[in-house]
């Protein structure tokens, strides 16, 4: 029995295509998804993130009686990052009762190298998936 | 007295497995139950997969053992009804009509008192659930409960290389029917390439029943050996800088991406490829069920008591596929070795084609991702994960990884349909 070379041709690259076809219809479709959503949830918090952390920030460089020094600031870190992080420092500071205000005088980047424990933990669990 | 003894015992003895053994083509079995015993070692004292490789080799075991009969096809006696007026449906008899060709109606009924009327063997059964292909998509239903889709949706790229290490499936059935396979068993032989085993099985079971151990026990040996087979191929097609590559991290994705998800799948791929609907149907019904969050007592009993009901049916029944004259032949050798290349093409496509993106998004895409795209979940991705780790232990390629491994799941399933629906009868 010969073999049929032009059904062996027909079945790899239809199977090629249709795999590719299928999976590249469904990146089309995931990504339409994923920026309808993050566009919705965009638009969710942009007004809540207003409100508080700029009033916040506001009211810390006005005043100068707490100072929370993160070190020294380094040139590649973007306003938008040290908004964030003053924010966040804000939300705890309230978040522990304590309403006095701050300054925060600088921002910087500690070594990328996790410490000991956070590298074996890590280690630990993408080996035990 | 001493001669009824002696004859009950020398009765016993000529009905035993043991002297079927020594007798005729019995060596065979002896070296399937080497064989079965190799494997059980592999999976105890190795864990090569000891959740499916344990069941299929004791099932090995347990139809290599002479006149035991566990997967026997039931014998029916069918006796003609002679006066048809007379026959009572109430005696138990089951009726059966034949149609002839001459447009007449022959009756029989099935005579279960008959001597020759036997049930099948207690695993001839429970193999039914292989056959017909319906545990390889219950298993699937687990699997898409304890998957979390969510690196491949935040990276919808990812699919390219879940698709692109589907080529070692279609290159192998190349050099499958070049060996003089027809084209069912090379398509079977071929789908081991998917690295996927109730993809595997389910194909298998569908186009070429009998070649159901080989394949599964080459595709499952071969997805244990992942973090052997697949390092020097992916550092072989890489340079040091390629492996290197920090990835950026992924977005969050939101819960309803997550549910919305596994429905846009269902209906692209199973409107793509119908055939394909009883895997990628299950997978993503269980999907759905994990990530809706409003049915956790289904989700709980099928990825645990269902899904290891069915784990431990279908290893021993595809185990007891494996007969010493299905196994012991030259095409056994020529599974594990087309398996093979079927697992190594199926690496090396995914990380060229991962090169090939590294190279459109300019550095941003680490190569060594690319084969995750083989399945075998989640171990293909902890090896994408170990050999990054090499260059640089600070970066962590494991999320990253699981994008293409989990859309592998997606595009063998999609290349199963594609070849069943050419093949199947």
């Amino acid at each position: 029995m010969g073999i049929d070379w032009a059904l062996v041709a027909s079945v790899v690259i239809t199977g090629l295509v249709v795999v590719f076809l299928a999976l590249i219809i469904l990146i089309v479709a995931v990504s339409i998804i994923g920026k309808i959503f993050t566009a919705i949830d965009n638009k969710k918090k942009a007004p809540q993130t207003d409100d508080k952390s700029i009033t916040n920030v506001s009211e810390s460089t006005k005043s100068d009686s707490t100072e929370v020094v993160l070190e020294v600031s380094s040139e590649d870190d973007s306003d938008e990052v040290v908004a964030v992080i003053t924010a966040a420092i804000a939300a705890v500071m309230q978040a522990e009762g304590n309403k006095k205000p701050f300054v925060i005088k600088s921002v910087k980047r500690v070594s990328g190298v996790r410490n000991v424990w956070n590298q074996a933990g890590l280690i630990e669990n993408t080996q035990t998936l | 007295m001493f001669d009824l003894f002696f004859k009950s015992i020398s009765d016993l003895w000529s009905d035993s497995g043991l002297l079927a053994l020594f007798t005729g083509d019995g060596w065979k079995n002896i070296v399937m139950i080497a064989v079965s015993c190799l494997l059980i070692y592999l999976a105890i004292a190795k864990q090569y997969e000891p959740l499916l490789l344990l069941p299929i080799a004791f099932g090995m075991l347990l139809v290599n053992l002479p006149l035991g009969g566990v997967m026997d096809y039931p014998k029916m006696v069918l006796e003609p009804i002679a006066n048809l007026e007379k026959f009572d449906a109430a005696t138990h008899f089951q009726e059966v009509k034949l149609m002839l060709e001459d447009g007449n109606v022959a009756h029989f009924f099935i005579n279960n008192q008959s001597k020759e009327y036997a049930n099948g063997g207690l695993l001839y059964y429970l193999y039914q659930g292989v056959k017909l292909g319906i545990y390889p998509p219950l298993i699937f239903l687990g699997i898409g409960c304890m998957t979390d889709f969510a690196p491949l949706i935040a990276n919808p790229k990812s699919f390219l290389l879940g698709a692109a290490a589907q080529a070692g499936i279609f290159i192998t059935f190349i050099g499958a029917v070049a060996l003089g396979f027809t084209n069912q068993e090379a398509a079977s032989i071929a789908i081991i390439g998917g690295a996927d085993g109730p993809t595997a099985i389910y194909t298998t079971g569908k186009l070429a029943a009998h070649l159901l151990g080989p394949i599964a026990v080459a595709a499952y040996s071969y997805m244990a050996l992942v973090p052997v087979i697949q390092p020097p191929i992916m550092k072989a097609l890489t340079t040091k800088k390629e492996r290197a590559v920090v990835m950026g991290q992924l977005r969050p994705v939101s819960k309803i991406e997550k549910i919305i998800f596994p429905i846009v799948v269902t209906l692209v791929v199973c409107l793509l490829v119908p055939s394909a609907t009883p895997l990628i149907g299950m997978l993503m019904l269980g999907n759905l069920f994990k990530e809706s969050g409003v049915v956790d007592r289904l989700v709980k009993t099928a990825q645990n008591e269902l899904m290891n009901i069915v784990t431990i049916f279908l290893g021993v029944t595809v185990g007891a596929t494996a007969s010493a004259e299905r196994f012991l032949t030259l095409q056994t050798l020529s599974i594990v070795a087309l398996g093979l290349c079927a697992f190594c093409v199926g690496t090396a496509a995914g990380v060229l084609f991962g090169k090939l993106m590294y190279v459109f998004t300019g550095g941003k895409v680490n190569p060594l991702i690319g084969s995750a795209g083989v399945s075998a979940v989640p171990m293909a991705a902890r090896v994408s994960q170990k050999v990054g780790a090499k260059e640089n232990p600070t970066n962590f390629l494991l999320m990253h990884a699981m994008g293409p491994n989990v859309a592998g799941v997606i595009g063998s399933g999609v290349a199963a349909g594609v070849l069943i629906s050419f093949f199947a009868k």
